[in-house]
């Protein structure tokens, strides 16, 4: 066999799948990978940069630049595999347009709104913010100054920035693009359980005996769990996988259960199930008995629109999250009304399907692993409704057990780790602690040795209200960081563009590229990614993970971390603190904000010797910041049910899924044996709530804010595809994933096409009563819609169909539902 | 003979164990595409080599829409440029 470097490295790759497939190759094929001269590349991991999932990936570097990867094969998130975005990581940083120099709106040579971008220097741009952010607080106070961070961020990153505005500036005005996306899981976590995130982990894949798809596209969005998933299918015939959505996609080829429901209808289904197993009696009596409380939520809350606008004012209980308690028998006669005629009726799911769907749960020899993100919390009703499916693994005792597991996905890298752990929430500090307690803010003014006070009790705006507040020009300084919110928020022509565009205001925007956010703002700050820097994510399964720097970022680029830390430097505590305040601790008269912050003998507590060659961070700085926030952050949770390892010890593993207490990892949280915090003989306890209980809590079918009428007559959902990530300001620069889907394209029934004298491929207008966008049909690909309903995706910068969507949230989680909005589409 | 940017991957096809010779059959007919192995249980390691113009992604799009391929998984990825000397035996 002729042996050159083109066989080598195809073996070499051939080798690795096979050894992941369990396959085994010939004796030839493997030999040659001994004598493999693979030094060239220096390898080293790091966790994905792309989904909640949270993959290693295995980096290869040569020449100061990332020119290979492979799946991690000691991760236990993926065993080896990538999907298709993680297999272009290598590329994601490298595309032409990587933004090197910051740009600033000029005219004449001095700042203009109005004026074209042209380069400064970091000086010149720390300069100009420094002064509109000063201005701001001397005007109008910390409300005036705010901040839109990212699930996206290195956990040090989140804190750091929470820090700086919460503390620094006295502002709560920080919220992350979680609040996009995992608002109302926390806020189904919170009043179920009274602790944040998911109780089981991703080992419940290869126990559970069926799935439940709650809207969403995991062969999609979540490709290596979806394999994982696929896996146990395949190898146990038993297994059953139902699939709920509002219309056909990719997750429905493994599906045993087809369940197409009218949107916003799963509130009736989740009901009819309870239902089913109370009318069944196979309610689990002595779990419930023992560890469950029932709850009747307050109604008619709203849809977290203007208070001026006539669905809020019609609403008799606006934005109340007030829970009541009720008896089982009251409960029982609630969900009484959701029969399976009744709900069959409401949802177009035939009685069947939706019994099918019911006998799983109820069944007690059945496990039974429920799956959502998107399609639940993305939804005027998101908290309702994550405590339904709660509920309903609740009432039959299936939870915190291997394969019975409700879980909650994610849709971020760091959406846990940074944005929900971190707390960069307007209302949330670390460790699920929040603002508006007095005792909770005390703990956090003394890890951050601050005087009582510093720390404001009123949430700040969260990212629907910020943009809101961007346009009446209540917010006048804003700084938009490792996220592309212009593309991503909702009704951006009524909402988010003029509030950027607000004379009053100064727009900030950090990031790698030109993105669509970026050229709405004033000032454009180049920003180093993912292994440009050192950092640690953490995944939907609770799981932290860390990673060093392994490449120099590209010329010009700064990280988050030291764009955050350089600003602070810009502000005396006089700037940003009353005296009064600073009466309390005169020791830090006459300091800066970056050395009460972060020079406090616990951030730069570990010296340069501990850092690895490559961290710039750490150099910049003079000492090892990320591992000083991390310790800082981490005794927020240390001893609470949040424990973090050691820092360092993130470096020598592929991530430990918290609490980690006595160097061990807890797979299964609330259940005895496996969760140090359950006391010996409770066998479950669920201890964010003062009586161990966890809650069951009744909530109805209400309706959506806005439904096709005779006018706008079709449903618009939006949502990802498997190539793009997000608004696509990464993925889009990689030329083969680009290639893969170049367009987002408007998904429709063949039916809805014909009466409206369309063929595949012809180019449309979809309207709302908000804005209008156009884009091509499809009649035939990967998404088949009902008649009725449109999936328009959100990647494409040239398809901005936020200009269509409706700023509609639920009104206790205040995320967005982006999947119900009335449109109607004609032939340009 | 100038250097070329070739990409060497490899991937996991998962098909219906049933399907899996007519499947294998199907894919060793496509064009950059090699077959290295695969198990009972409908599990397939494929090699893919592109040059530049050619992209990994039609390929495994054209397996993803095989009838009974469930899902790709793809594991190993490289960017090489091969000069004429890598062509010569180790």
């Amino acid at each position: 066999m002729k042996l050159t470097r083109r066989t080598l490295i195809k073996a070499n790759a051939a080798a690795s799948a096979a050894a992941l497939a369990g396959v085994t190759l010939p004796a030839a094929a493997t030999n040659l990978i001994a004598s493999s001269e693979e030094t060239r590349i220096k390898w080293d991991k790091a966790p994905c940069r792309f989904c909640g999932v949270g993959c290693s990936v295995l980096v290869g570097t040569q020449d100061g630049r990332v020119v290979a990867t492979q799946g991690d094969p000691d991760a236990p998130v993926n065993k080896g595999i990538n999907c298709i975005k993680g297999y272009f990581l290598s590329k994601i940083m490298y595309g032409n347009d990587r933004l090197t120099t910051p740009l600033l709106r000029m005219r004449a040579g001095k700042f203009d709104k109005d004026g074209d971008f042209a380069p400064v220097s970091w000086d010149q741009a720390f300069d100009i913010m420094a002064e509109k952010w000063k201005s701001a607080l001397k005007a109008k106070g910390p409300t005036s100054v705010g901040m839109f961070g990212s699930g996206q961020w290195t956990v040090m990153e989140g804190y750091a920035a929470s820090k700086l505005m919460k503390a620094g500036f006295r502002s709560n005005n920080i919220d992350p693009n979680a609040r996009h996306c995992m608002a109302s899981a926390v806020g189904g976590f919170m009043r179920t359980f009274g602790i944040d995130e998911p109780m089981g982990c991703y080992d419940d894949f290869e126990h559970a005996d069926a799935f439940v798809l709650w809207g969403a596209n995991m062969a999609e969005m979540h490709p290596i769990l979806w394999t994982r998933l696929t896996d146990r299918r395949l190898s146990y015939p038993h297994v059953r996988v139902n699939v709920l959505s509002t219309f056909r996609h990719r997750s429905f080829e493994l599906s045993d259960n087809d369940i197409i429901f009218t949107p916003q209808t799963d509130l009736a289904i989740a009901n009819f199930i309870a239902n089913y197993i109370i009318e069944n009696d196979a309610v689990n009596w002595e779990f419930v008995n023992k560890h469950t409380n029932f709850k009747r939520a307050t109604t008619d809350i709203g849809y977290g629109l203007r208070n001026e606008h006539p669905l809020q004012k019609q609403a008799a209980n606006p934005n109340s999250g007030k829970m009541h308690p009720m008896t089982f028998e009251e409960y029982k006669a609630s969900v009484a009304e959701y029969s399976a005629d009744k709900v069959s009726e409401l949802s177009g799911v035939s009685k069947e399907k939706l019994i099918t769907l019911a006998k799983l749960y109820a069944d007690p020899n059945t496990k039974v692993m429920s799956l959502w993100t998107m399609g639940i919390n993305q939804h005027t009703r998101g908290v309702w409704m994550n405590s339904l499916v709660y509920n309903i693994h609740l009432l039959v005792g299936k939870i915190s057990q291997p394969g019975n597991s409700p879980f909650s996905l994610t849709g971020q890298p760091s959406a846990c780790g940074t944005a929900r752990e971190v707390g960069t929430f307007s209302h949330r500090l670390p460790a699920d602690l929040v603002v508006t307690k007095k005792e909770h803010r005390d703990i956090a003014e003394k890890i951050w040795k601050l005087p009582e006070g510093t720390i404001p009790a009123k949430p700040g705006y969260h990212a629907v209200e910020q943009n809101r507040r961007l346009k009446d020009g209540d917010i006048n300084a804003y700084w938009v960081m490792c996220n592309n919110n212009m593309q991503a928020a909702p009704n951006l022509m009524e909402e988010g563009l003029p509030g950027y565009r607000n004379p009053d205001n100064f727009i900030v925007c950090s990031d790698p590229y030109p993105t669509v956010t970026a050229q709405a703002s004033d000032l454009i700050l180049p920003t180093a990614m993912w292994v440009e820097k050192e950092g640690a994510y953490g995944n939907a399964e609770r799981r932290t993970q860390a990673w060093y720097q392994q490449v120099k970022p590209v010329e010009g680029a700064k990280s988050d971390l030291w764009q955050l830390l350089e600003f602070s430097k810009r502000f005396s505590i006089e700037d940003v603190w009353p005296e009064e305040l600073i009466k309390e601790m005169p020791e830090y008269r006459g300091k800066s904000v970056y050395e009460v912050l972060y020079r406090n003998q616990q951030v730069d507590a570990f010296p340069l010797s501990e850092v690895q060659e490559l961290n710039d961070d750490a150099r910049d700085q003079g000492f090892y910041v990320q591992k000083g926030l991390f310790e800082e952050y981490a005794a927020f949770g240390r001893g609470h049910g949040h424990d973090l390892a050691p820092y360092d010890r993130y470096h020598q593993v592929r991530g430990l899924r918290w609490p980690v207490v006595d160097g061990k990892e807890t797979r299964w949280r609330f259940a005895e044996g496996s969760d140090p915090y359950v006391e010996k003989g409770s066998g479950f306890q669920f201890y964010g709530k003062p009586d161990n209980k966890a809650n069951i809590i009744f909530a109805p079918y209400e309706q959506p804010p806005e439904s096709p009428n005779e006018e706008y007559d079709l449903w618009l959902c939006t949502g990802r595809v498997l190539e793009h990530w997000h608004s696509g300001s990464l993925t889009g620069r990689v030329p083969e994933l680009y290639r893969a889907v170049p367009d987002a394209l408007c998904y429709i029934h063949p039916e809805d096409a014909i009466r409206r004298n369309l063929r595949r491929g012809d180019e449309v207008l979809i309207e709302s009563i908000r804005g209008e966008v156009r884009c091509r049909v499809e009649t035939r690909g990967r998404d088949r819609p009902p008649e009725g309903l449109v999936f328009v995706p959100w990647f494409d910068a040239r398809v901005l169909i936020n200009k269509v969507t409706l700023d509609a949230t639920d009104p206790l989680s205040k995320q967005t539902d982006f999947k119900k909005c009335a449109v109607k589409i004609s032939k340009v | 003979m100038e250097n070329k940017e070739v990409h060497i991957s490899s991937l996991i096809v998962h098909v219906r164990p049933a399907r899996l010779d007519e499947t294998k059959m199907q894919i060793s007919r496509l064009k950059d595409v090699e077959i290295y192995g695969d198990t009972e249980e409908g599990k397939i390691v494929v090699v893919l080599e592109t040059v530049r113009q050619k992209y990994i992604t039609d390929i495994i799009e054209t397996i993803n829409n095989l009838e009974d391929v469930l899902n790709t998984s793809l594991v190993y990825h490289q960017i090489e440029h091969l000069d004429p000397s890598c062509e010569e035996d180790l």
